[in-house]
């Protein structure tokens, strides 16, 4: 009888380590999978997160070419007049055979950039924000849901149906305008026609996001407000509209950030003129983003026409940057509560501070010299 | 509410003037920038609806062209032949054809013929190319004809009707009796092409863009510490939504075009799209991973699961509706890309649809008819109908699943 139970208990010790060892192991393996399936895992968010890196590294890379490599196109050779280039007036004018280098520019681009879009925050911004308030506000809730759902659809249309509408609509609009007011050669496609197209297009996405943000407000500031005597307009335009500022510069940030990058819409409603600032809004006029996209198909990859688009893109990409920067540093300003000052300032100020020392010291010297010379 | 009135009454005058003129001030904003909008869908409609048919939709892009000759002696037959035509008909006796004024698929006026006579002299003919008499020559639209007027060529003068008006036509055969060839079109302009397009580019975008997203998404939301380099990857991928398009497109075309041997494809365009889609299927995955509750995951833990199977079987499929959320916008997003695909996918509009060879979509479609030399308002407005129809279908979808996931969450 012993001796079996001995033989049991040896069996059953031999069947718990047998399992505590399957467990170790099986916990082991398991910590294993886990370490590598998380490896993966971050493998792939790194991934994802080097495809910016990769676009910015491939954009510099080759919108650099040309001004270093040497190219042969129509008969000539050599690289682009980084100077022609940016302040150039005419995007591909041809080849300057003294100090052999081909003339392309992109200053003009840059600034008709800078002007449309400046056109399109002047028409597009305050309607958004009107607009986001009373759907946010004003409406009767049934109509603001309704108004909502409308906005929602239209900012997933594409740039493309509004680019439509603008050559349909829009255009002979501003044409019979331009008429009217005896501007006779305009044929309607113009800087302003692209101007409220964008405007148009980027509406809703400011919207949105406005009206997210007025819905944010806290509702105690409200009902303090209207409590303390103000009245519902003025709450509405002092309490909630103060209160969602930053959500509002988020939504212009966005808004801006898409029309200047738009390409397709403005380049089949502003025109393609080739060279000049357009400052009338009844002109046509061309953006980085259109003069990018124009004659793509005649442009072989590899070429100087084709390689010069990525020097474009890097001007495109470096004011898109600039734009994001002031438009945050004007963000932080107006949400901070104890008004951070603008960039724009600090550095005004600072040159001042500078200068004034400079002009200080200087005035003590003179001071100085001509006491030495009264002594003398 | 009535006390409130009373206290706005008793507000002085000039402070109530103001009111009114802030508040008018959004109302009139507000209308004149939701007349915009709907003006925008009532003339995308408007222009495009008389266009949106199933032949729009089924048809190829590039007409079926035959061209019709005689072997035989190209003299008509003497007979007159007799046939009573409609209202908007016009019939010529000694040819036995009818021809009717009509509009192609994107809305141009041609002419087609209406009625082919049983005897007419026409149904011997044949097709130049084949060879073989042809006998679908009713309906066809006519895309050219060389009408003389006596058989030898040296003394006969020809005779070419514009092709838009059916009068002219039929007059023109009525002058001559001998023809030299005919040119006839069936079908064309139709989209099948750059839809089959848009599919394919729709499945390999979300092929590529689903795993790679839904793999960030993971490891920001669940195994990622709260740390700076976390940070720094988060800020990576919002960067991604903040460049534009066209330059997606010029880098997707230096990278994935060398894949096709150099020459737009469709592939190359939908990796250039997976690539923009990322960072809206991440951010969109991780905020459905976040609204599962900590206990779900702890308990899995607690039940002896490891984490990866806690991940796979636990919340995976609790995410899911935020995972369909993040395809649908990311398709949303393809359907309307235009710019990047123009460098990647090409502008060529296509009926035979290989993978690995360029083809516009349904956005560069509507971008290639709109922006070459006729404008062509009637097949654009079509095809922004048949995209504005998916978008609708596909927010309406998104609606859905977030009310299905509110009332979920509201009843736990």
């Amino acid at each position: 009888m012993e001796s079996t139970d001995i033989t049991n208990e040896i069996l059953i010790e031999k069947a718990c380590k047998i399992f505590q060892t399957n467990a170790e192991k099986s916990a082991k393996r398991k910590l294993v999978t886990d370490k590598i399936v998380k490896n993966i895992f971050l493998g792939i968010t790194v991934f994802c997160a080097s495809i910016i890196i990769i676009v910015t590294g491939f954009i510099i890379v080759k919108g650099v070419m040309p001004f270093i490599a040497t190219y042969s196109e129509n008969g000539n050779t050599g690289k682009v007049d980084i100077g022609y280039f940016l302040t150039g007036m005419r995007f591909s004018s041809g080849y300057d055979s003294d100090s052999g280098q081909f003339l392309y520019g992109v200053g003009f681009l840059i600034i008709n950039t800078l002007i449309l879009n400046i056109l399109v925050s002047i028409i597009a911004v305050p309607t958004a924000i009107l607009t986001a308030l009373f759907i946010a506000k004003i409406a009767p809730k049934a109509v603001s849901k309704i108004f909502q759902a409308a906005i929602d659809l239209l900012a997933a249309i594409p740039s493309v149906i509004y680019g439509i509408f603008g050559v349909g609509v829009i255009v002979p609009l501003i044409r019979s305008f331009a008429n009217s007011i005896g501007y006779v050669s305009s044929s309607g496609i113009s800087m302003l026609s692209g101007a409220l197209v964008l405007a148009l297009m980027i509406l809703p996405t400011i919207i949105s996001v406005s009206v997210t943000a007025l819905n944010a407000v806290d509702e105690n500031q409200i009902k303090g407000s209207l409590a303390l005597g103000a009245s519902k307009t003025q709450t509405n335009f002092r309490i909630s509209l103060g209160n969602a500022k930053s959500g509002i510069f988020a939504g212009i940030i966005l808004g801006i950030g898409r029309s200047l990058g738009e390409a397709t819409a403005v380049s089949m409603i502003c025109g393609s003129p080739t060279f000049g600032i357009t400052i009338n809004p009844l002109d046509p006029t061309v953006t980085i983003s259109s003069q990018m996209l124009l004659a793509i198909g005649e442009a072989v990859p590899g070429s100087l026409n084709y390689d010069v688009r990525f020097s474009a893109g890097i001007c495109l990409m470096i004011i898109i940057i600039i734009t994001n920067l002031i438009l945050n540093d004007v963000k932080e300003h107006v949400s901070s509560v104890d008004k951070k000052p603008l960039f724009i300032t600090k550095v005004f100020l600072l040159i001042k501070k500078e200068t004034l020392t400079v002009f200080y010291f200087l005035k003590e010297k003179l001071n100085h010299e001509k006491k030495l010379g009264s002594r003398k | 509410m009535k006390r409130n009135s009373d206290q706005e009454n008793k507000l002085p005058l000039k402070r109530r003037i103001k009111d009114i003129l802030a508040s008018g001030s959004t109302y009139l904003f507000s209308s004149f920038s939701i007349i915009a909008l709907v003006a925008l869908i009532i003339f995308i409609f408007s222009q495009g609806w008389s266009t949106l048919s199933s032949e729009f939709i089924t048809g190829n892009y590039n007409s079926n062209s035959i061209n019709l000759v005689t072997s035989n002696e190209i003299a008509p037959t003497e007979n007159t032949f007799e046939y009573k035509p409609a209202e908007d008909e016009y019939f010529s006796a000694n040819w036995g054809l009818a021809f009717m004024n009509s509009t192609d698929n994107e809305g141009l006026k041609t002419t087609i013929i209406s009625y082919v006579d049983n005897n007419a002299n026409i149904n011997n003919w044949v097709d130049a190319t084949t060879g073989k008499p042809n006998t679908l020559i009713k309906g066809c639209t006519i895309t050219s004809v060389i009408l003389w007027t006596t058989s030898e060529a040296s003394t006969a003068s020809v005779i070419v009707p514009t092709m838009s008006d059916a009068k002219s036509v039929c007059s023109a055969f009525e002058k001559c009796s001998y023809v030299l060839n005919i040119n006839l079109a069936t079908g064309g302009q139709g989209i099948r092409g750059s839809l089959i397009t848009t599919l394919y580019m729709i499945l390999i975008t979300m092929a590529v863009a689903l795993p790679l997203g839904i793999g960030g998404a993971i490891y920001l939301g669940i195994y990622a510490k709260n740390n700076k380099i976390t940070k720094i990857l988060r800020t990576l991928i919002d960067m991604i939504t903040g460049i534009p398009s066209i330059i997606f497109g010029l880098v997707g075309g230096l990278i994935f075009l060398p894949l096709t041997s150099g020459s737009t494809s469709i592939i190359a365009g939908s990796l250039t799209m997976a690539c923009m889609i990322l960072p809206i299927i991440i951010k969109s995955t991780e905020e459905s991973l976040k609204t599962i509750p900590h206990g779900m995951a702890l308990s899995s833990l607690a039940l002896g699961a490891s984490q990866t199977q806690t991940t796979f079987r636990v919340l995976l499929p609790n995410a899911l509706p935020g995972i369909l959320t993040s395809a649908l916008l990311g398709i949303g997003r393809v359907i309307g890309e235009s710019a990047a695909l123009i460098y990647t996918a090409g502008t060529a509009i296509m009926d035979y649809i290989v993978p690995t060879q360029g083809s516009a979509s349904l956005a560069v479609h509507i971008w290639y008819l709109m922006s070459g030399e006729h404008q062509n308002f009637a097949a654009s407005c079509g095809v922004a109908i048949i995209i504005l129809a998916i978008i609708l279908a596909l927010s309406i979808l998104i609606k859905i699943i977030s009310y299905r996931i509110n009332k979920t969450q509201k009843g736990k």
